[in-house]
């Protein structure tokens, strides 16, 4: 694993940010959390939760309206030359050829471009250099699209929804091709989604958002381990009363089962369980007002932001 | 928004300029190659007019004076219009500009997303949208600037075989480096139209519309004088006698008995020189490039509110 | 070389799919010391798991004593496990088959022989006693 790049051990953080589109609501409010280096992090949440907004602020496309953000140890967009973005709709130019589109990468990166990668992603979808954007399939844009980020050999790779579109041989393909590539290289990648099934084997970090706000944020393991789905006779008060946070709980009999944020060991009598991510964030979806963890390695240091 | 603010830090290594220039040329190939076509067909329109073209309409002058040039019909009146299709052409030119700055240079863009595309490989949003402007400018200037010298060499040549009329005044008094300004002003209206509309369609109508106004105050319409005070362009017609004698034009259309009786063997005209013509022509370039830098400045404004630059 | 294949629906973590596939392939004879374990890039870039995921499995066999890494190298196989057929034809495998038929001709079915078995399994070999 070569390690030449003197990466940051943070890739991202956010300090009170919120973004406003006009007269509409926020799509973020006062988000804070940091991104360290070299994790592979699911953006989940629902729709609207402000995903893409976080995603094109970081990469230096949209100002936020309040709080601060830093990528790379600079303000977004300083250094674009070591962020790759893939925006939603996977925009290319239509009237340019696939071997076009991957010059102009080459002459706008000429720093960092690597023609040979972009070229075997292209290679690997049977895709004729020759052919135009506008000829390809959804899913063959895609391709194009990430053979273009990954070409880049970035540092920070944000992508919006990168396999929605994909066939579901393409999609493990490409996730593969994408996880190769943090593995070689110790790229920091955010992917969001809002199929957390697609995530859960490739990432190791999870940024949870709902309502504009940071919900969950941290290691999907330590995230998994500090909630416990408990069964048992009993009520919600006598877990809380224990200190554990309930954050979600249905009747199961004459008992209930729970989705507790655990403050030591659970009582004994209670049937104890590891969550699934899904569960974790289903939970945490259903819960709005549950309290947002944030895991130290995720948590902003106080006025970390003094540049 | 201290992180935010800061621009001074060390820049980010950018490509070199040569990558993005050519990048915009790729993109906008298949508008290139229509300007270059409409240029080269514009340039061959006045040179023809500048050679074959004259010919007849010059024998008819020669022959019956300008009474020839208004009385034939046929090809002196139509060398008199085809010698305006050129502006025609220009003024076309010089509109769809102004609407491909509009629409495909800058709105369609940013509502396809290929704007954000390009700022997520290492060029700012600044560098873009300045090569996205440089590029089509200087292709603007030269092919412009081109086909007014040929113009402007037309009218020395030929501008005698004009019918008299607003037609001749309206052309001496607005071809100049104003109509290389003109065009100019379209792209910088157009681009900025284009950001801050954002969809294709709107800003190609904003666009047309916008470059219509300055075009209604252009030329004979030079608010600042006023269209009825438009000054004069003189032109003198004179008869030539056997002995070589200039003398006015005794009217005689195209009765050839006249002509033998005041032996008239030949005529001359031209068009005399205003000396407003180089202030007008200087003040109007210079708003129409006021006006130009301050659309270029807001387009960059705008593009800086919206979208972190670094 | 060893191709891991990760069963997502079937609970068990993936890295630990990783380390029992690979101990299987060393019961099994498929790999022997010194061959090469596939690297974290050729494992993520066939499964798109996360590259963490392969090193926290390659952690675990190295902790075991069963693999090692060499640093630029890779990672290579140390030891071998038991095998399944180098047992068959020891005593005790004789002995196991002399008892299955006697119990058999005392007409007890599969399935009572099956819970005999992992009654006295789980006696001597209490869980989690890896």
């Amino acid at each position: 694993m070569s390690s030449t790049s003197t990466a940051p051990a943070v890739a991202l953080e956010a300090s009170g940010l919120g973004k406003r589109y006009g007269r509409q609501g926020a799509a973020l409010e006062d988000c804070s959390f940091r991104l360290p280096a070299g994790r592979i992090s699911a953006l989940v949440g629902p729709n609207g939760a402000g995903k893409s907004t976080l995603l094109a602020m970081a990469a230096g496309l949209l100002r936020p309206t309040s709080g601060t953000l830093t990528v790379l140890d600079g303000a977004p967009g300083e250094h674009r030359d070591r962020v790759a973005h893939l925006a939603q709709n996977k925009p290319l130019y239509p009237q340019l050829t696939i071997a076009e589109t991957l010059s102009m990468g080459a002459e706008l990166n000429p720093a960092r471009w690597d023609a040979a990668c972009a070229a075997r992603i292209v290679e690997q979808g049977g895709l004729d250099p020759k052919s135009r954007i506008r000829s390809l399939s959804g899913g063959q844009r895609t391709r194009v699209a990430l053979a273009l980020a990954l070409g880049k050999r970035p540092e920070l790779m944000l992508l919006d929804e990168p396999m929605a579109d994909l066939d579901p041989l393409a999609r493990h393909e490409l996730m593969g091709t994408l996880m190769a590539d943090a593995a070689e290289h110790g790229t920091t990648v955010l992917m969001s989604s809002h199929i957390v099934a697609e995530l859960a084997d490739a990432c190791d970090h999870l940024l949870l958002l709902g309502g504009g706000r940071v919900r969950l944020g941290g290691g999907i393991d330590d995230l998994l381990t500090a909630h416990t789905v408990v069964t048992g006779r009993g009520t919600p008060e006598d877990l809380t009363r224990r200190g554990h946070t309930v954050i979600e709980s249905r009747t199961a009999g004459r008992g209930l089962t729970a989705l507790v944020r655990r403050d030591g060991p659970v009582d004994e009598g209670w049937a104890t369980e590891e969550p699934s991510l899904e569960e974790l964030v289903l939970a945490h979806l259903r819960a709005p007002a549950a309290p947002a963890l944030l895991t130290p390695s995720t948590t902003p240091a106080p006025q970390a932001v003094t540049a | 928004m201290s992180a935010l603010t800061l621009e001074a830090a060390a820049p980010a290594p950018a490509p070199p300029r040569s990558g993005l220039v050519r990048t915009v040329l790729r993109l906008h190939r298949a508008a290139l190659w229509i300007w270059l076509a409409f240029v080269a067909g514009t340039a061959g329109l006045l040179l023809w007019l500048l050679g074959p073209g004259a010919d007849t309409a010059q024998r008819a002058l020669d022959t019956y004076g300008y009474s020839g040039l208004i009385m034939a019909m046929g090809s002196a009146d139509e060398y008199s219009s085809r010698f305006y299709y050129a502006d025609t052409l220009l003024t076309v030119g010089s509109f769809a500009v102004a609407l491909f700055a509009g629409g495909p240079l800058i709105a369609r863009e940013l509502e396809t997303g290929t704007a954000q595309l390009a700022w997520t490989q290492s060029v700012s949003p600044v560098r873009w949208l300045a090569a996205k402007l440089a590029v089509p400018a200087a292709f603007v200037v030269a092919g412009t600037g081109l086909l007014t010298l040929l113009y402007h060499q037309l009218w020395t040549a030929h501008g005698n075989l004009l019918i008299a009329g607003i037609q001749p005044r309206a052309l001496y008094f607005s071809l100049g480096p104003a109509t290389v300004a003109a065009p100019l002003l379209g792209l910088a209206l157009g681009a900025l139209i284009g950001l801050a509309v954002r969809r294709t369609l709107p800003a190609l109508a904003f666009s047309g519309f916008a470059y219509f106004l300055v075009y209604a105050f252009r030329g004979n319409h030079w608010p600042f004088q006023g269209r009825y005070q438009a000054p004069e362009l003189h032109s003198r017609s004179r008869a030539i006698t056997a002995t070589g004698a200039r003398v006015a034009d005794p009217d005689c259309y195209d009765d050839k008995a006249c002509l033998a009786k005041h032996h008239v063997v030949g005529f001359s005209r031209e068009y005399l020189p205003s000396s407003d013509y180089w202030p007008r022509q200087l003040l109007e370039t210079g708003v129409l490039l006021a006006l130009t830098a301050v659309a270029v400045a807001l387009a960059f404004g705008l593009l800086r509110r919206r979208a972190a630059t670094g | 070389m060893v191709e891991y294949r990760i069963d997502r629906r079937s609970g068990v973590a993936t890295y630990v799919q990783i380390v029992q596939q690979t101990k299987q392939a060393l019961r099994l004879g498929l790999l022997e010391p010194g061959d090469r374990l596939p690297t974290a890039r050729e494992v993520v870039e066939a499964t798109a798991i996360n590259p963490n995921t392969v090193l926290k499995a390659y952690r675990e066999l190295e902790r075991e004593g069963l693999v090692e890494a060499r640093r630029g190298l890779g990672t290579f196989v140390r030891a071998t496990l038991g095998t399944g057929a180098q047992a068959a034809d020891t005593p005790l495998r004789a002995e196991l088959g002399a008892w299955a038929a006697r119990a058999r001709s005392a007409g007890l079915g599969r399935e009572d022989v099956d819970a005999f078995f992992t009654a006295v399994l789980d006696e001597h070999f209490p869980k989690g006693d890896q």
